[in-house]
């Protein structure tokens, strides 16, 4: 059994020079435009490979902006394919696409959070220790913090509004333009430009802030352990 | 509008207010992504002269934003790996599935091993001996269809206590396409049974292979898990 592959309308790339690849890349951005996106919506299962083969990343990304879990990511990706393939006849206008899987997408996500949260409750019920208020998704996050600068950079710009933090990963691919973001976003290009600029500079704060913190509570820690020697 | 879009634009105005030097961030945001023009750049030199903290401005961004890109870049890599539904998802996911699904099928194996060494094996005419199922009277087990079974076999559950739920997801197995266009779902429901029971036993394997039970003591202030 084998998946539908974009490679099955673009040839075998077993082997393919880095040139190759590049060259084949430019001519998957040049191919996915409204024509793929309507033989798509009309059942061409090949176009709709090529569609999902451009969008599954920054639809990877969108689910990640929306908080969740790295770990889940593959399986939402997953019911994000399966709801494109059952619903694509349905969009309207090819124009709409990018707002319409993004749409899905957060949709996804945001039930497999309640989902989450209603496993926690429920989990914690059963062997009688349901909290009065749901702690563990705060603990787990704070037991996430990884040591490694880029992953706590990553995490701050995870933690920034949601309408700062989607265009400014977003925008970390590199094959998203700012066109591209506002056409999924729904929002003018000098909106996301906007967003993009005051995220960087909230993202640059939070981790200002976090660091002077950080600074504080060592000094805190030092004092306490030369006040507490004999 | 959303109500989500209508928020952000809240914050814009009040950032728009609070933030004079918002020209200061879209330089640098549009040095860093190669978009600033020449006009913006003799701009950013201009402001340079008077406030050179704004170099180390743009350097902090530059450098963060490549971590945030070099990070996402490695997660979202796993999108490579999902490939449409219609063949098989990918060889790797599924592997891992199948072998979560033997796994849970092997406690589910152990956990009625379990109970069946503590009260007997359940009589395999159990269901045919009493066919009208509480909550929908006059239709029988043998005629039911499948889900009306199951939501039978549920609702008698919850009410005689050994059912506690359904959890909500259905973990998915595999997926493949079938010859007349239609997808096959193999995927696993998962219930919540209760049962209480006079003794737990632990099954353990002897030098042959062969499984027996060992009695395990549960604390009353505690539980162990089998």
């Amino acid at each position: 059994m084998t998946g539908i592959r974009a490679e099955s309308i673009l040839g075998n790339q077993a082997g393919a020079s880095v040139p190759k690849r590049r060259m084949r890349r430019k001519l998957d951005e040049q191919r996915v435009n409204e024509g793929v996106v309507s033989a798509a919506m009309k059942g061409d299962r090949d176009a709709l490979a090529l569609l999902w083969d451009d969008s599954r990343r920054w639809i990877g990304a969108i689910i990640l902006a929306h908080k969740s879990r790295e770990a889940d990511l593959e399986d939402l990706l997953q019911q994000v394919a399966m709801q494109l393939c059952r619903k694509i006849s349905t969009l309207e206008d090819p124009k709409a696409f990018r707002g319409w899987i993004r749409m899905i997408a957060i949709n996804i996500a945001r039930a497999e959070g309640r989902k989450r949260t209603r496993r926690k409750r429920s989990m914690l019920r059963l062997v009688g220790l349901e909290p009065d208020r749901d702690h563990t998704r705060d603990m787990a996050d704070e037991l996430f913090v990884e040591s490694e600068e880029s992953r706590r950079v990553f995490h701050a710009a995870r933690s920034l509004p949601a309408g700062y933090r989607e265009p400014v990963l977003l925008r970390c691919l590199q094959s998203m333009s700012y066109e591209q973001i506002g056409d999924a976003m729904g929002l003018p290009v000098t909106t996301i430009e906007t967003r993009i600029a005051r995220g960087r500079r909230m993202l640059r704060e939070i981790l200002e802030q976090q660091q002077k913190q950080e600074a504080t509570r060592r000094a805190n820690m030092q004092g306490s352990a030369i006040g507490g020697a004999p | 509008m959303s109500a989500e879009h209508e928020h952000d634009n809240q914050i814009d105005e009040v950032l728009d207010e609070i933030l004079p030097d918002h020209a200061r961030d879209l330089l640098i945001s549009r040095v860093i992504d190669g978009r600033a023009s020449t006009t913006d750049w003799d701009r950013f030199r201009a402001l340079a002269a008077n406030e050179p903290e704004v170099w180390c401005e743009l350097a902090t961004t530059q450098q963060q934003h490549e971590m945030v890109r070099d990070e996402l870049a490695g997660m979202v890599s796993v999108a490579d790996r999902v490939e449409l539904p219609g063949g098989i998802i990918d060889e790797e996911g599924t592997k891992r599935r199948m072998s979560m699904a033997s796994k849970w099928g092997g406690w589910a194996i152990a956990a009625a091993l379990l109970i069946a060494w503590s009260l007997g094996m359940p009589r395999a005419n159990t269901i045919e001996q009493s066919p009208l199922i509480a909550g929908i009277p006059g239709i029988g087990l043998k005629d039911a269809e499948p889900e009306q079974a199951f939501e039978q076999y549920l609702e008698s559950g919850q009410k005689s206590g050994k059912v506690i739920a359904e959890m909500p997801e259905q973990l998915v197995v595999e997926t493949k396409p079938l010859p007349d266009g239609t997808i096959e779902v193999i995927y696993i429901r998962q219930i919540i049974e209760r049962q209480v029971i006079d003794q737990a036993y632990r099954i353990m394997q002897d030098e042959t292979g062969k499984a027996f039970p060992v009695p395990v003591r549960v604390e009353r202030n505690g539980y162990s898990a089998f």
